[in-house]
């Protein structure tokens, strides 16, 4: 070894063991420093891992409190989407049963409504079942015929149609070979359009229920016959009435003038 | 120095040595694995304590959804009195579909409800179906050279089936010239006739007025027709096969 050989020379042999004795103790005292250090850091070690259970006990802790609030929010949001499908359900419920009170409503308002003329009191009622809704007067008690001779107004009637601005030219539909001609009220070039008022309604008889109209000799020349309303009553008749609706005439088969 | 001596001596320090060195790497050892245990301590501590941190974020957002749920639910309309009155119009309704029953029987029957712009197509109470239609838009044109108006609204009222047409052809009226602002035809003109304007099929149901088709289905729903009632081109076969003549129609 050339470090000993050379310790060897350069040291003299007297001085070798105390040396070797300085060496050892130098090197018992690193050991002593080192066994500090380390009964130091081996209960450093063993505070951190007592640390280290603690807090793996706190995380399961943490874990489960995270499930539950995680349980509580999904628990939250089924209820909810359970609340609202509920909801919806009654909603619908709900809207469905107002459409169909509408629409049964408005069906039966169609069967059930009609329209009486009560001759000797000189009075259209709008009825309803056994009620009358409206009575409105008329001029002509009996009801008067312009245009044709003399003919019995038939015990009941149907409105067919109601215009706004009539003339007797009728509108009608034609099926021909196959194809539809329709010809809508008021076509045509008659010069009478709006001849009988702006609201008429036209029956399956004779009668035509309309306002005063706009000129007497075009009215007297259409073959009618006719209550004399009042404009007032004419458009709350036209309003208030449906196509289709029977009209009931109390004084049967009576022979007008 | 003697030989025996000097190896005698030898032998001490060589000893002695070894067990300064021996203890020393003991210890060294020692140290070294209680480093090691300090860092993995430390690293699962780390750990730990990110997990930590990450699950108390997901607390915190758990609980502010299960907040935010727990304070819809109390945003939620309610109504205590809503199922009551539910409960009396579904009362009502039975009353009215006793009656309806007795006067519709069995029949099928179309209602079309001009405000709701809806066809339904039923069998006595029963709802077949449902589309949206297109009803009159109301409102008057007049011609200013004959002084002829026209109103173009749905009537309301009961009608029935009175023909069905298959490819059914337009003659165009004199409103449709009129409202166009174009000299009108004579009334059997040929350049009246539009084909394909009424859609496949038409319902004729009495003084004037159509079931039939359309060109423009986006506007089923709204009232834009001059009168008659438009339906989509597929609830029209369905009326068109289902509904035979005499079929009444209800319109309100």
């Amino acid at each position: 070894m050339p470090v000993i050989e050379a310790l060897k020379k350069e040291i003299p042999p007297a001085l070798l063991a105390p040396f070797g004795a300085v060496l050892l103790a130098l090197l018992w005292l690193a050991g002593s420093v080192m066994a500090g250090k380390f009964k130091s850091v081996n209960a450093d070690a063993a505070r951190l891992e007592a640390g280290v259970g603690a807090s793996a006990l706190s995380l399961e802790e943490l874990r489960v409190l995270r499930e539950l609030k995680q349980n509580d929010a999904g628990s939250y949001k089924k209820a909810l989407r359970d609340r609202a499908r509920f909801k919806k359900t009654v909603y619908e419920a709900g809207a469905a049963l107002q459409e169909e009170k509408r629409l049964l409503e408005k069906q039966l308002e169609i069967i059930t409504a009609y329209v009486e003329i009560k001759e000797e009191a000189g009075k259209i009622s709008l009825m309803r079942g056994d009620h009358s809704l409206k009575d409105y007067t008329f001029q002509y008690s009996p009801l008067r015929v312009f245009g044709i001779g003399k003919q019995a107004m038939p015990a009941s009637a149907r409105i067919i149609s109601k215009e706004r601005f009539a003339h007797p030219q009728r509108g009608s539909v034609e099926e021909v070979n196959g194809k539809i001609y329709w010809e809508p009220p008021q076509a045509g070039k008659d010069p009478r359009s709006g001849g009988l008022g702006e609201f008429v309604i036209f029956t399956d008889s004779p009668l035509v229920f309309h306002g005063p109209p706009p000129k007497k000799e075009l009215h007297e020349a259409f073959p009618h016959v006719c209550a004399g309303l009042t404009a007032y009553t004419a458009r709350r008749l036209y309003e208030n009435t449906f196509i289709g609706a029977k009209i009931l005439y109390l004084k049967n088969k009576k022979v007008l003038p | 120095m003697n030989e025996p001596l000097k190896k005698t001596s030898t032998l001490w320090w060589g000893l002695l040595l070894a067990l300064v060195v021996v203890r020393l790497g003991g210890y060294g050892s020692g140290l070294y694995l209680a480093s090691a245990r300090l860092q993995t301590a430390s690293a699962a501590l780390v750990n730990n304590s990110a997990e930590s941190r990450a699950i108390a974020g997901d607390i915190r957002a758990a609980a502010e959804d299960a907040a935010f749920f727990g304070a819809l639910t109390e945003l939620y309309p309610e109504n205590k009195g809503y199922l009551r009155t539910q409960k009396a119009i579904a009362e009502e309704v039975d009353a009215l579909r006793l009656e309806a029953g007795r006067r519709l029987g069995g029949r099928l029957h179309i209602a079309v409800d001009t405000r709701a712009n809806k066809l339904y197509f039923k069998k006595g109470l029963r709802l077949l179906w449902e589309a949206d239609c297109s009803v009159g838009r109301g409102g008057v044109i007049k011609d200013r050279k004959t002084g002829r108006t026209w109103q173009f609204t749905t009537p309301r009222g009961e009608f029935k089936v009175v023909t069905k047409i298959d490819s059914p052809a337009w003659i165009k009226p004199d409103w449709a010239y009129v409202e166009n602002k174009e000299p009108v035809p004579p009334p059997l003109d040929p350049s009246r006739k539009v084909e394909g304007e009424l859609g496949a099929y038409a319902l004729n149901i009495g003084d004037g007025y159509l079931i039939h088709g359309t060109k423009n289905e986006a506007a089923l729903g709204m009232p834009v027709s001059h009168g008659c009632i438009r339906l989509g081109a597929q609830p029209l076969e369905n009326l068109y096969k289902s509904a035979p003549v005499g079929t009444k129609v209800y319109i309100y």
